[in-house]
């Protein structure tokens, strides 16, 4: 969709010329002329302004009422003026009117030191109020869920909660009950507000209403310091501000950056920072001793692993994931690529397609940026759900549907949070994503068989001759967003070039505004990839010197024996690797086993051998590159606790120990060393990508990247599924709430996932499942138990497991692809 | 009728003879309207609330002269000031009754602080305790 055009317009302000931007309001017109209006319900963030605060009035000639400056457009020639006496009279009648049944007790508010209603107050409000009557009171404070504490008397009734949740986040949770001088914020239905996007609200509360309950009395404004970074506990890789008092990180506040997150938050992202001082953290180098993982010094711990990795030479795997930034990324590869000789390493738990066409697929051109999805014409999410893969992602889909008229299908195996919000859903059967993009490109071509694919795919075709209409008809800016599992798995090349052939039909790589946006399995899974972290390709989708074992057969290599040393950079294969059964074997006959990780989950308490203390993403320097392309800068917001030290220097180190000469001294070095090994980096420094980040596919060293297969591809059929005979057709997703960082959140434990068997009505019905009754679920011999959960949405013939669980992860029915289960009562 | 301070934006009059105390007109108008305000806007939300307040208050005997000025300056702060004409329903009645019966309200305000007065003195026996209106809802924590 064509991006509006920015004209200007001049008006008089306080007469004076002031010239602004077409069509904004006069709130933000009044900024071009260094004029600040109050507001306190205005916040262009939720959409349309309501007006309703009345702190902004204005009076503008010719309008005999004085005007709400956040509700009324700038236009040429209007004359302004924000300081005669008549204006002056509104503002303090306004604050006074607030004050009426404020309480006042700002040394005891959370908020007191940045809150909106005591600097307005002070700079706009009349200084004194003649109300003397009793003042309204409520119960207080109220938990409005286990994350946010609610104080009905603070609030000032601006609306923004609930604007929040009804027009962002679209939970329609938050409601104002009763009305007049009476209403308050509330749950419609009385339950806590839980929802992946809650803590939003105690930003946006311009008053002590709204405060977090992790962060209530620990500190105040004026003896904290905020510090900018990115948050890396998913691909969204928000753009935070830590707030730190005494070494210790406080809270986590949104650091709006449009092209990123639009200033948002999920409850992950805002919560999770308490795992950095949570009491199970490792904070000392550990080595095997005696059975039991012991504390040691570093001197030992790097001895132990550097004598261990050198005596496997060429026989070492390496996988690397979650929270591992580019640099370390970088330097991962060189130790096993370079010192070891043993280019087995990968970044995806499920592998993925070779080399040129996984390049294909990151090619700049095809690169869609977070604001196409806002301003495309059509978005398709294939094989994903934002909310838990991204979170961010789904509240900009929301916003680009509800106030753009963005065009949204949805095409998932799993019922998606955005089913309501879709002009199209298609329920694909688990797995049948490649089998679905085949039946499109088949629809996109006008071939004459697609009903015959459609059914083989168990598509319905008129479903996808609808699906291809709606994305050739809805304008050229069409994005696809997808999940990593779409591309990966042994289909993995097949199910590439049909999305490739996808977006050549739909001349992705030709518009600006059109493109794919992946939403990788870890949070840098395209840094990751970009920087090497692949068994087939070296830095910057290079070819190179030997190829190696991708996750797969590293398990395998491991348990035959023919690899004996196995590196884990922020990975538990036990919990983040499909087939659970492989890893147990490999990590059982493995050597040696070395571990980054900041807590002992279950894999690495009982089988590594040598465990370096982790960095949490508040102490790390580095990069991360974002789904979208963008490089990002991590800047260290706390100290190291413990003996913990940088992560890349430790991999520095080992690659020194094991033979390599003398590496990078300074975080900086490393990324010039990444800068320079990757070609379309060239010349990116910390300094360029600042604060806000840097699109490689934008700088002119895109041009380097390599040249890659282009389609269209003659397309093998996908396989036909197997036949079901009384079994379920197994799916995997991946919940938000399932990471570590979220158990070792006190204020997010209540989220922690339990495994559950989703199951369609009519198949508990056939296996006598009642809902929440315990199951099992089995395959090839393995089971895993679980409670059932009976949705309606839920396709009959399927059942939905979440990957990640602790102890309990799908992963123990998976065997790299899905297949089929039984489900059993007991 | 603009001009003199009245209004008619209801298509309604309402008729009321010299028996009855503008205070209870007042009050009436003004409960009316802080039942009605929907709470959007702060200063038809706050104001009406503000204003039966006050009544109340004088009305109890509580009130002093005084209070006419705050109360004639609060419906000042209203009108114009709203989303909607609903606080400016309130405040122009309220308005115009304080400035045109200034002097009744004033003798109401010093027979209720009699009235009030002679309660203390002599008191009789108090009705069983009520919540107050005033105080808002006690929302139970799910």
């Amino acid at each position: 969709m064509p991006r509006p055009e920015l004209r200007t317009v001049r008006f008089t302000l306080d007469g004076r010329e002031v010239e602004a931007p077409e069509n904004v309001m006069l709130v933000d017109g009044a900024k071009y002329g260094d004029v600040e209006i109050p507001v306190f319900c205005y916040e262009p963030k939720l959409g349309q302004p309501v007006g309703a605060c009345r702190m902004c009035l204005v009076e503008i000639e010719g309008m005999p009422k004085l005007q709400t400056a956040c509700s009324t457009a700038v236009k040429d020639g209007m004359v302004v003026h924000t300081q005669t006496e008549r204006v002056r009279t509104a503002q303090q009648a306004v604050v006074e009117f607030l004050l009426v049944n404020h309480p006042l007790d700002c040394p005891v508010c959370d908020k007191g030191g940045e809150c909106p209603l005591q600097d307005i107050s002070y700079g706009w409000g009349p200084g004194t109020s003649r109300f003397i009557e009793p003042k309204r009171h409520f119960r207080k404070p109220l938990e409005l869920s286990p994350l946010v504490a609610i104080d009905r008397e603070r609030c000032i009734l601006c609306y923004r909660c609930v604007r929040f949740s009804q027009e962002v986040a679209e939970d329609y949770q938050l409601v104002l009950l009763d009305r007049g001088a009476q209403s308050f914020v509330a749950t419609f239905d009385g339950h806590p507000y839980v929802a992946p996007f809650s803590g939003n609200i105690v930003e946006l509360c311009p008053v002590g209403a709204l405060t977090s309950r992790a962060y209530r009395f620990r500190a105040r404004p004026w003896d904290v310091e905020d510090s900018g970074s990115i948050c890396t506990l998913c691909p969204a890789q928000c753009n935070v501000s830590f707030t730190v008092r005494d070494e210790r990180l406080m809270r986590v506040l949104a650091r709006q950056n449009d092209e990123v997150d639009d200033g948002w938050l999920c409850d992950k992202g805002r919560f999770a920072y308490q795992s950095a001082h949570a009491d199970e953290r490792i904070v000392e180098p550990m080595v095997r001793d005696g059975g039991e993982l012991r504390a040691v010094s570093w001197e030992r711990a790097l001895g132990a692993a550097a004598s261990a990795l050198g005596r496997a030479q060429g026989r070492v795997g390496a996988l690397a994931g979650d929270g591992t930034t580019n640099e370390e990324a970088f330097l991962l590869q060189r130790l096993l690529r370079e010192a070891l000789d043993s280019p087995h390493l990968d970044s995806r738990p499920a592998g993925g397609p070779p080399r040129e066409l996984a390049a294909a697929l990151g090619a700049p051109a095809l690169a869609a940026t977070m604001l196409d999805l806002e301003h495309a014409h059509a978005v398709l999410v294939l094989d994903c759900e934002p909310v838990d893969d991204m979170p961010i992602l789904d509240l900009r889909i929301r916003k680009g549907v509800r106030r753009r008229g963005v065009r949204l299908a949805v095409a998932t195996s799993r019922p998606s949070s955005l089913d309501e919000n879709a002009e199209l859903v298609v329920r694909l059967p688990p797995g049948g994503g490649e089998a679905l993009l085949a039946a499109l490109d088949a629809a996109l071509t006008s071939a004459s068989d697609v009903e015959e694919r459609s059914a083989a795919a168990g598509l319905d075709a008129p479903a996808l001759r609808q699906l291809a209409a709606l994305l050739t008809e809805a304008g050229e800016d069409v994005v696809v967003v997808h999940g990593e599992r779409l591309v990966s798995g042994p289909r993995a090349a097949h199910a590439a070039r049909a999305l490739l052939n996808v977006a050549e039909r739909l001349r992705l790589a030709e518009h600006e505004g059109a493109g794919l946006l992946e939403a990788p399995a870890h949070a840098n899974g395209r840094g990751l990839r970009e920087a090497g972290v692949l068994p087939e390709a070296a830095p910057g989708w290079t070819e190179p010197a030997a190829a190696g074992r991708s996750a797969a057969e590293i398990a395998a290599g491991l348990a035959d024996g023919d690899l004996t040393t196995l590196y884990l950079l922020h990975v538990d294969p036990l919990r983040t690797q499909p087939d659970r059964g492989a890893w147990e074997r490999a990590l059982a006959a493995a050597s040696t086993v070395i571990a980054h990780a900041s807590v002992l989950t279950e894999g690495i308490a009982e089988h590594a051998d040598v465990v370096f203390p982790a960095e949490s993403y508040a102490e790390k320097e580095g990069t991360v590159t974002h789904p979208d392309g963008r490089l990002q800068r991590l800047r260290p917001a706390i100290g190291r606790p413990g003996s913990v030290r940088a992560e890349w220097s430790v991999l520095a180190e080992l690659a020194e120990r094991v033979g390599l000469p003398a590496g990078p001294l300074t975080g900086p070095m490393v990324t010039a060393m990444l800068a320079e090994a990757v070609a379309f980096y060239a010349g990116i420094t910390l300094d360029e990508i600042g604060g806000k980040g840097v699109r490689w596919p934008k700088r002119e060293a895109a041009s380097a990247f390599p040249g890659v297969e282009a389609g269209p591809f003659e397309l093998e059929r996908p396989p036909a599924p197997p036949a079901a005979n009384g079994r379920l057709r197994l799916g995997t997703y991946r919940s938000l709430w399932a990471a570590p960082e979220v158990e070792a959140s006190p204020a997010l434990k209540f989220l922690a996932v339990r495994q559950r068997a989703e199951l369609a009505p009519a198949d508990a019905e056939r296996l006598g499942i009642a809902d929440g009754a315990a199951v099992s679920v089995a395959r090839n011999g393995a089971s895993l138990a679980a409670q059932a959960a009976i949705r309606s949405a839920i396709p009959a013939g399927t059942v939905f497991l979440a990957e990640g669980v602790e102890g309990a992860g799908a992963n123990a029915v998976t065997g790299g692809e899905p297949g089929l289960v039984e489900v059993r009562p007991g | 009728m603009a001009k003199a301070g009245s209004m008619l934006g209801s298509g309604s009059i309402i008729v009321v003879d010299e028996t009855v105390p503008v205070m209870d007109v007042a009050r009436k108008v003004a409960k009316f309207y802080a039942h009605e305000s929907c709470g959007k806007c702060t200063p038809c939300r706050e104001g009406t609330n503000w204003t039966v307040k006050m009544l109340d208050r004088m009305d109890s005997g509580e009130g002093t002269p005084m209070d006419l000025d705050i109360l004639a300056g609060v419906q000042e702060q209203i009108i114009g000031n709203c989303l909607c004409v609903l606080g400016d329903s309130m405040a122009m009645p309220i308005g115009s009754m304080v400035a045109k019966f200034r002097e009744e309200f004033e003798a109401h305000i010093e027979a209720a602080r009699e009235r009030q007065e002679a309660a203390v003195l002599h008191p009789e026996p108090e009705p069983a305790a009520m919540l107050s209106d005033t105080t808002g809802p006690y929302p139970e924590a799910a």
